[in-house]
């Protein structure tokens, strides 16, 4: 059974102009899944509707076999607890105020969980890759890799099935992003990843799956090494066609 | 003789060197990259280039653009070359704008700017007329309907092409694009990276082309320069660097790359 079953999932912010357009999208436990497009074509607006952030004008999302009801308070504590994100800017993602080990336990703290908060924070910032005594110290003694590693570990201490990576490393310098994609690819031996960007390379890299979205609608969806082989919707080839190579093209040389 | 050359450069916040001892050197129609990852002092070295350099930073050393002394000239002085010598484009179009002006009035400014100089100052209609010229010039549909919008009625791309047609407006010898793509689309990116390779090759202008983004740099430029923590760590033609990287750091960028360049060839 999916994790997550989006079906027919219609959005718009106004009646005029839909934002997703009978979307339909199943997320297997262990699954990964990256979600393609480029700005406006709805990637951040259904990453909300998986978070129970705001509710489809059409169409159905369940998670593990349950209606997403966000009235539905009993359900959504469960919920929040297995589905995580992670955002893209880890400079405003994490509160300035608060120490490292504040921001990593708040989860913990809002979902009420039982158990050793600091253990579980030790074990997350462990699994992050960074030292325990990164609990101490605020967001500004960080780097941005480093700053998005904390974002990581905070959404990963509640233990969730799904982790939700909205751009997660598109702020990232290039040798910094690699760490951290090697960082997800980890972790998502663990728990399903749904990783929403608009960098096709990266998307190469991290995910099996891949769904690419234009204009609200999802023009192409499969097995990543396919879909980039054999690309069969004009969009997903000029998209292909677009992305900058390494190899020096002659005639600019 | 150099357009623009860099000597020793440095530059210095309060005791922190931020930029260390860089030179380089462009001539006319050539194309140089300046490669670095964040706080590598890429951008500041556009900035200095130019005498924009914010209060608070210190050059020294020698940058001599057309000629002209920058480091320690007063502004006065450099304006004349600002605009004429050097343009700059800068990433993020939508700061770069005025919110408050339709595009045609802030394309007009520098036009009317550079007639006026040259000593044949245009007519409103003349005015009018070049405007909406440098509007087709960087492919912009519908140059008349363009004019009258507002920034943000314009798309990300629409706006960058507007800051390269501001750029232009002047006839500059020497572009200074300051990661000009990396806020946009990479549909977009495709399409302003023709632009600005068709506009410097037509009008045979250097082109100083800053970025983060190798695979954009390698299709872009003909020389580089790798910058890390404000110092050059290699130089050299394009095709040499990036097919022999010597030095750890530049190869730690390739790797980098490369990583997911294979991946989208369908390697893992």
């Amino acid at each position: 059974m999916s994790l997550v079953a989006v079906d027919k999932v219609s959005f718009g912010y106004t009646a005029s102009r839909p934002i997703l357009d009978a979307v339909s999208l199943d997320i297997a436990p262990g699954d990964t899944i990256g979600l393609v497009g480029e700005s406006g074509s709805g990637k951040t607006t259904l990453l909300r509707l998986l978070l129970g952030l705001a509710t489809p004008d059409s169409g159905t999302i369940h998670f593990d076999g349950s209606p997403l009801d966000p009235r539905n308070g009993a359900f959504m504590r469960q919920f929040r607890r297995q589905a995580q994100v992670v955002f893209q800017d880890p400079y405003s993602s994490l509160d300035p105020r608060q120490t490292i080990f504040s921001i990593i336990a708040e989860p913990l703290r809002s979902l009420r969980l039982a158990g050793d908060h600091a253990a579980m924070v030790a074990q997350a910032l462990e699994a992050v890759g960074l030292t325990p005594d990164a609990a101490t110290r605020y967001p500004h003694q960080f780097s941005g890799g480093q700053r998005q590693r904390i974002a990581i570990a905070r959404a990963i201490v509640p233990g969730p099935r799904l982790l939700l990576a909205d751009e997660a490393v598109s702020a990232l310098d290039l040798t910094t992003k690699v760490r951290v994609v090697e960082l997800l690819a980890r972790l998502s031996a663990s728990m399903s990843l749904l990783f929403v960007s608009h960098d096709i390379g990266v998307v190469a890299a991290l995910c099996r799956r891949i769904v690419i979205l234009e204009q609200g609608r999802i023009v192409e969806a499969g097995d990543t090494a396919t879909v980039l082989a054999n690309p069969r919707h004009p969009y997903t080839q000029r998209l292909l066609a677009s992305v900058p190579r390494l190899t020096l093209n002659e005639a600019s040389t | 003789m150099s357009l623009l050359s860099i000597e020793n450069l440095s530059i210095h916040a309060g005791g922190k060197p931020l930029v260390a001892g860089l030179s380089f050197a462009l001539a006319q129609g050539e194309r140089l990259g300046l490669i670095g990852e964040s706080g590598s002092g890429k951008s500041l070295t556009a900035l200095a280039a130019t005498g924009l350099l914010p209060a608070g930073l210190t050059a020294s050393g020698s940058v001599l653009l057309k000629g002209q002394q920058v480091i320690g000239t007063p502004d006065r002085q450099l304006d004349g070359l600002r605009g004429t010598a050097a343009a700059i484009v800068f990433q993020e179009p939508l700061t770069a704008l005025d919110p408050l002006m339709r595009v045609g009035k802030q394309l007009a400014e520098p036009l009317a700017r550079r007639a006026r100089r040259d000593g044949r100052p245009l007519s409103p209609r003349a005015l009018d007329a070049a405007m909406l010229e440098a509007l087709a010039e960087v492919a912009l549909p519908d140059p008349p309907r363009i004019a009258r919008a507002y920034p943000h009625e314009l798309s990300g791309g629409q706006r960058q092409r507007i800051a390269i047609a501001m750029a232009l407006a002047c006839r500059p010898d020497l572009l200074i694009a300051d990661e000009p793509t990396t806020a946009l689309d990479v549909t977009t990116q495709a399409e302003i990276l023709t632009l600005i390779d068709r506009l410097v090759r037509e009008k045979d202008m250097a082109l100083l082309f800053i970025s983060h983004d190798l695979p954009v740099v390698a299709n872009t430029v003909s020389h580089v320069v790798v910058l890390r923590q404000g110092e050059a760590v290699e130089a050299g033609p394009v095709a040499e660097v990036f097919a022999r990287p010597r030095h750890d750091y530049t190869k730690s960028l390739f790797a980098a790359a490369q990583r997911f360049d294979t991946a989208l060839e369908g390697g893992q």
